[in-house]
């Protein structure tokens, strides 16, 4: 099996102001992070960061946006881990994403993808893809996901951090 | 999760290469995964992807595309090949493609492919291909437009298993 469940987070009660994993050791290939989660922004959604080993310094990218009526890009010094329902989102929505980061242990620059969308059953929601770059040659070894307006994710937000190996199967050759 | 994601190989360039071929794919899979991270030597350009060594004029896809300015859309028909990095790109600039080839064992269906991908400060892809053969993919190559694969490119394979 080449996905391995590392962890997994539900929030409880009164809320949490980040989503931590801590510790993760170096043994994958690369990591993915799927979540789904709500914050008490007074918004129908929220925009979900993403820091690495503590650090919001050296990260950029690039989002290709759509919201149901127009499509945008644009250049950001942060990282976007997707799209949360904001307080004023259809009740019992979260907004879902994943975080993909590739070769997370090697000593080159962290490049990573992020997709996701702030679920709503109503006008205002919206489909997120970002390209994303750690400029770091640090292994990865802890990862957070965080509101970028410093709201709290509310109660039932979920995620979970993937590691994924490379191996190999008899039969399939590689050349 | 639904489904189960199995490592078929995996390669990292130790030298330059124009192409990299995954071959023998047991048709035991529902889907195939490809991910890619590395770059392109001076003049290559793209990233491009071919099944069962067809380099014919068989391949379709429509994109779009983000540079942090402005969202474009664009396609291509009866090409020989899926770009994955459907924009020029310059030398070394690091690249990272996930891409999802669904039903690929099947005889019975056109191949299609799901792709995201992007290169570092210049384009965020999201790319739909079609390989217009109801053939089996048994082969997977992916190789630089000219020009070669950069070592240190790492390139993966995975099988999807049905939940």
């Amino acid at each position: 099996m080449a996905i391995t469940k590392i962890a997994e987070v539900t929030v409880g009660s009164g809320g949490v102001a980040s989503i931590d994993f801590t510790s993760i050791p170096g043994t994958y290939t690369d990591l993915m992070v799927v979540f789904g989660i709500r914050s008490g922004r007074a918004n129908h959604s929220d925009e979900v960061d993403i820091k690495f080993n503590g650090v919001t310094t050296n990260l950029s990218g690039r989002y290709l946006s759509g919201d149901g009526a127009s499509a945008g890009s644009g250049s950001v010094p942060v990282a976007f881990a997707g799209y949360s329902a904001g307080s004023t989102a259809t009740a019992n929505t979260f907004g879902n994403g994943q975080v993909y980061i590739p070769n997370y242990s090697g000593a080159t620059a962290k490049s990573f993808s992020a997709e996701g969308t702030g679920e709503n059953n109503a006008t205002n929601s919206s489909r997120l893809i970002f390209a994303g770059l750690w400029n770091s040659t640090a292994a990865i070894t802890s990862l957070s996901l965080y509101s970028d307006s410093a709201n709290t994710f509310q109660q039932y937000s979920t995620a979970t951090l993937y590691g994924i190996q490379k191996g190999s199967l008899a039969g399939v050759t590689v050349s | 999760m639904a489904s189960a994601q199995v490592a078929l190989a995996t390669t990292t360039l130790g030298s330059a290469a124009s192409t990299v071929t995954f071959s023998s794919i047991p048709a035991t899979y529902r889907d195939l995964r490809l991910v890619i991270q590395g770059s392109l030597s001076a003049g290559s350009n793209y990233f491009k992807l071919n099944f069962n060594g067809d380099g014919g004029a068989n391949y379709n896809y429509v994109f779009m595309r983000g540079d942090g300015t402005s969202a474009t859309s664009g396609s291509s028909s009866n090409d020989v090949s899926i770009y994955q990095t459907p924009s020029s790109i310059g030398s070394g600039v690091n690249t990272m493609i996930t891409a999802d080839i669904f039903d690929y064992g099947q005889t019975d269906k056109h191949k299609s492919t799901l792709t995201r991908s992007h290169s570092d400060g210049v384009y965020v892809w999201a790319i739909a291909g079609r390989w217009a053969s109801t053939s089996a993919i048994t082969s997977v190559a992916v190789a630089a437009y000219s020009g070669n694969l950069n070592s240190g490119t790492v390139i993966s394979l995975y099988g999807i298993v049905s939940a």
